[in-house]
């Protein structure tokens, strides 16, 4: 029941949806969209799905840096509006069975309360579960 | 679960998003039976990733106020559970996927959760999730009972329930177990016994069922407040006082009533307890500090409470720690800083091998009791790592609460 992870395949299954299906415009047409906000993004540090999101969030944001979650701190929010905690999750052991792994991040609830944070994906599963928000995967 | 009129989707950045229906998959049927046929949808990633999303359970998720499901997804459990949710100010954007797989809409939507959470700034978690609602436990038989094995049934319910065993019968007939659960819930309630196993646990309380009024009720609090005010010694106003009022005591309770009575919200996930609106919730979460996650062999995590002090400890593969009762070897210590406002209440439980040895896992449990008022716990935890050849040097580290 409760213990239990949840995993989603999420709206992304539709293939056959109409135009929403089409890949976003990447063309400069597109009207800027741009968030005035200074981010800090936790994740796996040096992988090409980050460099994906530093990449995507420097097009939309004021101002973004990329940590590990391993370093995400109290100290290390400061003078950021948003904190984004991410990561892939999935990995295989040596003998190529699956495995979940986390970024361990050391902040602690009361270090965050009132902080805008954005929980994304399995990584922000795993601090949920920590901090038991309603937002757990432990309750998934 | 899809509320195109939510704030999320009107901007900064206004999303239109072509919705189309879906035949509603079967997982969704088996959670929530009244669904229908198809379930409309839109695209968020135009492609999919290898490793999927998470979505969260919706049973007790806006108990309180401080919560709300926004935009659920297709995915494997039921239609109600939520993709993109809000606690605080802490935004659960559970797509995942590429940002360069994200459809127009999608990027739109995932900048806006980003301008959601920081429009939320402030806001604080009021209430944790941290046991069983009573809606999960009638969920157990609508939903989750025909995953088990027959053999399993009852022993997978008293992972989630204590006390009165459940009679056979509530496992053969559907009806009848929700009569039972209905029959119970008004007096559900979360024992902190401190043991690992029991967390999520309910049970029925007997002082509750013998008050006669339900712990959730309205009615609840005004009946406590004044048989208070009537009796200051109502023994069992005060003991029901102390269980479901964490935040003041049985004698100041009848004023703190008449202060706070209009803004109390009850929540059940976060402990069967009523809390006062706009107050912090009570996080056990440990700060540990002297770690050093790249070279350590071991890693903790603390969780303290008002009567117990557990501890994770996760030990690197071909290493282990020496339990504390083992006659040989450099045992873990855990000792109690004199800034503290606990004690200890017993000596640290454990489970180790024959050998006395703890390996990859361990969970300690140590029971506290107060010395003082408030709650400020300071621990200081030292170990030695061992492999087959040799020790390293014993290392300490210090979990805090407060």
């Amino acid at each position: 029941m409760i213990l239990q992870l949840a995993i989603a395949a999420a709206f992304c299954v539709l293939q056959d949806a109409p135009s929403e299906s089409r890949p976003a415009d990447t063309t400069s047409s597109r009207p800027a969209e741009v968030l005035p906000l200074k981010l800090l993004y936790a994740g796996n540090a040096g992988t090409p799905y980050t460099a994906s999101w530093e990449a995507f969030l420097k097009q939309h944001a004021a101002q973004v840096k990329v940590i590990s979650g391993s370093a995400l701190t109290a100290a290390a929010m400061e003078g950021f509006d948003v904190v984004i905690v991410d990561g892939e999750v999935e990995s295989k052991s040596a003998n190529g069975e699956p495995r979940l792994k986390s970024e361990k991040i050391p902040l602690t609830l009361n270090e965050a309360q009132g902080i805008p944070m954005l929980m994304m994906g399995g990584q922000g599963g795993f601090l949920s579960d920590d901090w038991k928000l309603k937002l757990s995967w432990h309750h998934g | 679960m899809l509320w195109p009129s939510h704030a999320i989707f009107a901007g900064p950045f206004a999303i239109h998003p072509e919705i189309t229906n879906k035949a509603t998959p079967d997982n969704f049927k088996k959670f929530k039976p009244s669904v229908g046929p198809t379930v409309p949808v839109f695209t968020i990633f135009s492609k999919k990733h290898a490793e999927p999303g998470l979505v969260t359970a919706d049973h007790g998720f806006e108990d309180a106020p401080d919560a709300e499901r926004i935009l659920g997804g297709i995915n494997m459990k039921g239609p109600d559970y939520a993709a993109i949710a809000r606690h605080g100010s802490f935004v659960m954007w559970g797509f995942h996927g590429l940002p360069e797989d994200f459809t127009d809409n999608g990027r739109r939507l995932f900048l806006n959760a980003i301008a959601y959470a920081h429009a939320h700034k402030g806001q604080v978690v009021e209430t944790l999730r941290s046991v069983s609602s009573r809606a999960a436990l009638a969920e157990f038989f609508t939903i989750w009972m025909p995953f088990y094995e027959k053999t399993q049934q009852k022993n997978t319910f008293q992972r989630y329930w204590t006390g009165e065993d459940p009679p056979d019968s509530i496992f053969e007939n559907t009806q009848e177990a929700l009569k039972w659960v209905a029959a119970r819930a008004p007096y559900f309630h979360a024992p902190s016994t401190g043991d690992w196993g029991d967390q999520f646990k309910v049970c029925v309380d007997a002082q509750c069922k013998e008050f006669g009024v339900g712990n959730g009720d309205p009615e609840f609090p005004k009946t406590i407040a004044a048989r208070l005010a009537k009796d200051p010694k109502d023994e069992l106003a005060k003991f029901l006082c102390e269980r479901y009022f964490p935040d003041v005591s049985a004698a100041e309770f009848p004023a703190w009533f008449d202060k706070n009575g209009a803004k109390l919200i009850f929540t059940e996930t976060g402990g069967y307890v009523w809390r006062v609106r706009g107050e912090r919730a009570h996080s056990g979460q440990m700060r540990v500090k002297g770690a050093d996650p790249a070279a350590d062999l071991v890693s903790v995590k603390g969780e303290a409470s008002d009567n117990s002090l557990q501890i994770e400890v996760r030990i690197k593969d071909g290493w282990h720690l020496t339990a504390p009762v083992a006659k040989e070897g450099q045992p873990i210590s855990l000792n109690i800083l004199p800034d503290s406002s606990f004690a200890e209440a017993g000596p640290i439980k454990c489970e180790s091998d024959q050998n006395g040895q703890l390996t990859r896992f361990a969970l300690l449990t140590l029971p506290l009791k107060h010395k003082s008022s408030g709650r400020k716990l300071r621990v200081e935890f030292t170990y030695t790592a061992c492999d087959a050849m040799s020790c390293q040097p014993p290392k300490s580290l210090v979990l805090e609460w407060n």
